[in-house]
């Protein structure tokens, strides 16, 4: 066998190509939504929020939230209402900064960080399929 | 060909780490689906990249991967055994933990990565990247005991790869690393 023939190739196994959405990750227990897949910086808020940024630094092209199935236990009541197939990320967002209350407002770099993450999340109108996160956990959770 | 001794590139093989509690002690580590992006049809190549380069040394077996290196920079090859620091929870809930106390955190230094790149996706979508020096790469575990399916024959996952700010002046650990993590294994 030659050196060539232990390799893979790239698209041999249907690895398809980035498209930008909402991604819940299981084992980390978080979802993340960035722009690009490339090289880019994670930029820690608090304990629920991660900023995403370019190779630079500068410009913001995703977030993580962090702890997502306990907050999907604390959208429940929502989700039950909502029979659709997408959950807005926006809503998640929201239910943090309602939690966080007055200790948000306290703090202006990390109202600044949840304002940009909330206006990320509409501009791109970004949400989750609920099959990305699984039935079974929505229905556990 | 045979596909027994195929190398997939998706497929990485168990990742050593010195183990959290006794750093002499090595433990045997898989990579979560969340990285390899098996079941998924979206998934992210440049984590993936990462696993192949920083955790287990090698460029990743792609036919035509050594194009990253045509460049004159090569990434950083290395494991997890050049971990510089690990730390233990992270202070947050995390799956049905209210403090993420399982989750364990190694610190790797990285000058140079692989990341994806479309200008040589004729050949091979793949390229080196030089990290800025005010970074560090925190990589995530979960041993088996907080695993809902343990891995067999293995001690746990990695389940993250994340480049992050370093604290000055060395930049040699994350931001904040006091008070982001609970403890600092070694």
């Amino acid at each position: 066998m030659t050196e060539r023939d232990r390799m893979s190739d790239i698209d041999s196994a249907a690895a398809g190509s980035y498209e930008p959405a909402a991604i819940y990750y299981g084992d980390s227990d978080c979802l993340e939504y960035v722009r690009e897949d490339d090289f880019c910086i994670y930029e820690r808020v608090d304990e629920y929020l991660t900023l995403i940024k370019d190779a630079e630094g500068e410009n913001l092209i995703g977030f993580k939230l962090k702890g997502f199935k306990n907050r999907i236990h604390k959208l429940k009541p929502q989700l039950e209402l909502n029979d659709r197939q997408f959950l807005y990320v926006m809503s998640a967002i929201e239910s943090i900064c309602t939690e966080l209350g007055d200790l948000l407002f306290a703090d202006e770099n990390r109202s600044k960080a949840y304002k940009a993450a909330y206006k990320l999340a509409e501009n791109d109108n970004v949400i989750l399929d609920r099959r990305e996160f699984g039935t079974r956990e929505l229905i556990a959770a | 060909m045979s596909s027994v001794a195929q190398l997939h590139w998706r497929h990485p093989p168990p990742v050593e780490a010195p183990c959290p509690t006794d750093r002499q002690k090595v433990i045997r580590l898989g990579v979560s689906a969340d990285l390899t992006g098996i079941g998924r049809d979206n998934f992210k190549r440049t984590p993936l990249y990462m696993v192949w380069a920083h955790l287990l040394g090698s460029l990743p077996p792609i036919n035509n991967a050594s194009i990253a290196e045509k460049g004159g920079f090569s990434p950083t090859y290395c494991t997890l055994m050049n971990a510089r620091a690990c730390f233990r929870g992270v202070n947050r809930p995390h799956d049905t933990e209210d403090g993420g106390d399982s989750v364990y955190i190694y610190v790797l230094k990285i000058a140079a990565t692989l990341r994806n790149d479309q200008k040589n996706a004729m050949v091979c979508p793949i390229g080196t990247y030089l990290v800025p020096p005010q970074n560090v790469f925190t990589v995530q575990v979960r041993l088996n005991a907080s695993l809902q399916k343990p891995v067999d024959e293995l001690d746990g996952l990695v389940t993250r790869i994340e480049p992050v700010a370093g604290e000055a002046p060395s930049h040699a650990l994350p931001v904040g690393h006091a008070t982001r993590y609970a403890e600092q294994c070694w």
